[in-house]
């Protein structure tokens, strides 16, 4: 009974219906989220379609549900590799295909190494400036920074998921053994503005040192909003409270002394450090004559690390790639510069560990391809010489 | 046949697949309900358990290209005037009172006194204090703070001339600027009229006037600019002396500041020049021949006037341009973003008009496929653009485009025809465009060829 059902299983799981279902459903989410992506953007659709197991798509007031992009490919590696693999018929003649099926199984793989363990940001710099560490484009943290002598910090960070679902008056409390009190984080906005509170300011909000948050409405572009929290720290010996709010565009930490140290807290894009550092040495953007658009634009920076120093230039296709970092010319700014102005740099920074892994499937599938291809064709021709009178 | 997925695996005799379409409901309906019974487990498994959380281990290191500065007040980290926050109200911001500025590359916070009737705007980049001047838009002021000696006192004062459509000063020109006490340091005084071509040289304005201070030092330099019309800078001067002179950084200073308490304006004379500020007009005339105060105090105008008549009696010009106007048209009223509005034909119902916009305006093809979805015409492309019609016009090669009106137009009824001439200068670009009923446009082709190639600059 066991071995029959596990048999109905593997069927079911191997069969090219199957194979036919799940492309059909990957085209169908393709097609929902290229559309829904008009009302809630990109990074938005990428989560709910995309990055989900499962989706409820909503067609006026109904909701249908469906197998969600990421539960489609899992299957869909089951299904290629037990149909395409393991039940194929071994021989000559499925060679080629076989390595086909490789290759997909590859670009499926690099589909989830890119979900679940890269990392993509940018740090962005003026001539002169120089930084080891990359931000997020949609996610944020807070920073719990410690003021040590020589410039150090000590830095405790909590990432987004600690705090981005009080939204309302439950804090989230982040406690470390490391810290002599305790940090509360309630009322997170995604997309807000701090006001100051006057006499005409009307809010349900907390006013804290004369602020306030203001929550706005998301944003399609999602690397636009700017988050917002409120936040408290108690001393755990004096019980001492002190509150503040911290803003996604506040430019330096909020500052509070507990027992005798200064503290620092704040909330920033989240944040990688690089094991190197890149110093921006020379931005370089070209227009089309007469006109204001660029036709090319190139950073010339200088890499230290260890103790070393290493010229490089990164411009639109010329990435610099070290240490499993790659670094692209991403754009520049500010828009609005006037002639002579300085501009600043934006290098995107991709941690990827499976960023070439397209090329290598690519080139897989295209020598199975070659190999089925070749085989037939060569099987056509000879039939056709033995048709020849 | 079989496929390759039908073969049997291994020694397990599985039935094969006879038809993948008519499984397909089963494999549907297994999807959805997996699909299902996975989404009703995530949210349990993704629920935190408790609102405590336990952070990570820290870290120690030291931030490169990072400043961090201890102690920020929260109007500064907020990036909002001390105003909004010591006033109790937003609304102060408008009615003048006494403002504050920091930044995060480490210069001391500024304060000032906003003069009465002058907007402040949010700070912006470049701008560390903001302003529309007497509330009036067209005319600004701010403060610029820029790191190091932002470029020397010669570049800076030049790029403002450039701004107003002037010719550079000398480093000997540069050097006899009148200078000022200003934020503890000697700040360059200068007063400028001209044609002003705005940051890009996007924009035409004709008769207006630069005051500023410019505090170039080693490490860090200031400029407060006030741009706008002639006539609107001309009343502010003593609210700008005001303004500058009310810059300090903060100490011993009380935020209940009233226009009353405000600090005396600089003494400058009701003109904007200091007493003893050199005829700047009189350098600028010994080096340029145009854009002086001296034009600049008949406007541009009078510089379009002096081209029109050197041009001939039957040339009619603006500030910017000159033309012959063809026979038969008639002038209409001018109109914004339009340099010249002409009506032709009977009944006058044709309508052409000429415009010139800074920089490119855009591109000859984005503009004439801009005309092309107002008329509901197909879009050209570069290719199309070559077998156009050339005119010499403004000194340079134009096109002629005609279009017709097609489905989908957005143009009032009646434009069932446009002429288009155009060209692109080096930092503008022209455009004359003749619409209406379609046989009466046609009939003023050879009049808008003519007409546009009378069209010159005025430099």
């Amino acid at each position: 009974m066991a071995m029959r059902l596990i048999h109905r299983v593997i069927d079911v799981l191997s069969s090219i219906g199957l194979s036919c279902t799940l492309l059909i459903f990957l085209a169908l989410l393709t097609w929902l989220g290229t559309l829904e992506q008009v009302n809630t953007g990109l990074f938005e659709v990428q989560k709910k379609y995309f990055e989900s197991l499962y989706v409820i798509h909503h067609v006026g007031p109904v909701g249908i549900p469906l197998p969600g992009a990421m539960l489609v490919m899992a299957v869909l590696f089951v299904n290629l590799i037990l149909g395409g693999i393991v039940r194929i018929r071994k021989g000559a003649a499925t060679a080629g295909i076989m390595v086909t099926h490789v290759g997909i199984l590859l670009l499926l793989a690099a589909g989830y190494v890119k979900a679940y363990h890269a990392v993509d940001g940018h740090t962005t710099l003026y001539e002169g400036q120089a930084s080891n560490t990359f931000d997020s484009y949609n996610r944020w943290e807070v920073a719990i920074i410690e003021k040590l002598d020589g410039g150090r910090v000590r830095e405790t960070v909590a990432p987004q998921e600690d705090f981005e679902r009080h939204e309302d008056l439950a804090p989230a409390q982040l406690v470390s053994d490391e810290l002599p009190f305790t940090v509360e984080l309630w009322y997170y906005a995604p997309n807000a503005r701090v006001l100051p509170k006057g006499p005409m300011a009307k809010t349900n909000m907390p006013v804290i040192e004369g602020f306030f948050i203001d929550p706005l409405p998301i944003e399609m572009q999602h690397e636009q909003n700017v988050a917002a929290v409120c936040v408290a720290v108690t001393d755990k010996a004096g019980g001492k409270r002190q509150e503040s709010i911290l803003y996604g565009l506040s430019r330096q930490p909020w500052s509070f002394e507990v027992g005798d140290k200064t503290w620092g807290l704040e909330l920033r894009r989240e944040q990688y450090e690089m094991p190197f550092t890149v110093a921006l040495d020379d931005f370089t953007k070209e227009d089309y004559p007469r006109l204001n658009m660029p036709k090319a634009f190139s950073s010339d920076v200088t890499v230290l690390a260890d103790g070393s120093k290493r010229p490089v230039k990164i411009s639109m296709n010329e990435p610099l790639r070290k240490d499993g970092l790659v670094l692209y010319q991403a754009s520049w700014g500010p828009s609005n510069a006037r002639p002579g102005d300085p501009l600043f740099s934006t290098l995107a920074v991709v941690r990827n560990p499976a960023d070439q892994y397209p090329l290598y499937a690519c080139i897989v599938i295209a020598v199975g391809l070659v190999l089925h291809f070749s085989r037939k064709l060569g099987k056509h021709i000879r039939s056709q010489a033995q048709k020849t009178p | 046949m079989k496929t390759a997925h039908e073969a049997p695996l291994g020694r397990v005799p599985l039935a094969l697949t006879p038809s993948p379409l008519r499984r397909a409901p089963r494999f549907v309906a297994a999807s959805l309900l997996a699909a299902l019974a996975l989404g009703a487990a995530l949210p349990g498994c993704d629920e935190a358990s408790s609102d405590t959380r336990q952070l990570q281990a820290s870290r120690v290191y030291e931030p490169i290209g990072r400043r961090i500065r201890w102690g920020t007040p929260a109007a500064e980290r907020h990036g909002i005037s001390a105003r909004d926050f010591a006033g109790g109200s937003m609304g102060g911001a408008a009615a003048g009172g006494a403002g504050s500025m920091g930044d995060d590359a480490g210069v001391a916070g500024l304060h000032w006194s906003t003069p009465t009737g002058w907007k402040e705007r949010p700070a912006a980049m470049f701008r560390d204090a903001n302003f529309f001047v007497a509330g009036d838009e067209r005319a600004e002021c701010y403060l610029t703070t820029l790191g190091g000696d932002a470029g020397g006192l010669e570049a800076n004062i030049n790029r403002w001339r450039t701004q107003l459509s002037l010719p550079p000063l000398g480093a000997a020109e540069i050097a006899a600027l009148p200078r000022l006490p200003w934020l503890g340091g000697s700040a360059a005084s200068v007063d400028f009229s001209g044609h002003w071509q705005g940051m890009s040289g996007d924009q035409a304005e004709p008769d207006y006037r630069l005051v500023g201070l410019a505090l170039v030092q080693p490490d860090s330099s200031r400029f407060l600019k006030m741009v706008g019309p002639a006539d609107v800078i001309g009343r502010e001067l003593a609210a700008f002396a005001g303004l500058a002179a009310s810059f300090h950084d903060g100490s011993g200073h009380e935020h209940a500041a009233t226009p009353a308490s405000a600090p005396q304006p600089m003494p400058m004379p009701p003109q904007g020049l200091p007493p003893d500020h050199p005829p700047i007009g009189a350098v600028q005339q010994a080096g340029a021949p145009t854009g002086t105060p001296g034009a600049a105090a008949g406007g541009a105008a009078a510089g379009g006037a002096t081209a029109a008549a050197a041009a001939g009696a039957d040339v009619q010009g603006n500030a910017s341009l000159t033309w012959r106007t063809p026979a038969g048209w008639t002038r209409g009223p001018d109109k914004s973003m339009r340099e010249v509005t002409y009506f032709a034909g009977a009944g006058n119902a044709v309508e052409c008009y000429v415009t010139l916009l800074g920089g490119s305006g855009g591109g000859l093809l984005a503009n004439i496929n801009r005309w092309c979805g107002q008329l509901g015409a197909p879009a050209l492309t570069e290719a199309d653009l070559v077998p156009l019609q050339r005119v010499s016009m403004a000194g340079t090669e134009g096109v002629i485009v005609r279009l017709e009106r097609g489905p989908g137009a957005t143009a009032p009824a009646g434009q069932d025809l446009l002429l288009g001439a155009l060209c692109m200068l080096p930092d503008r670009a022209l455009f004359v465009k003749l619409t209406g009923p379609a046989d009466a446009v046609q009939a003023q082709r050879d009049a808008l060829v003519q007409f546009a190639q009378s069209l010159q600059v005025v430099r």
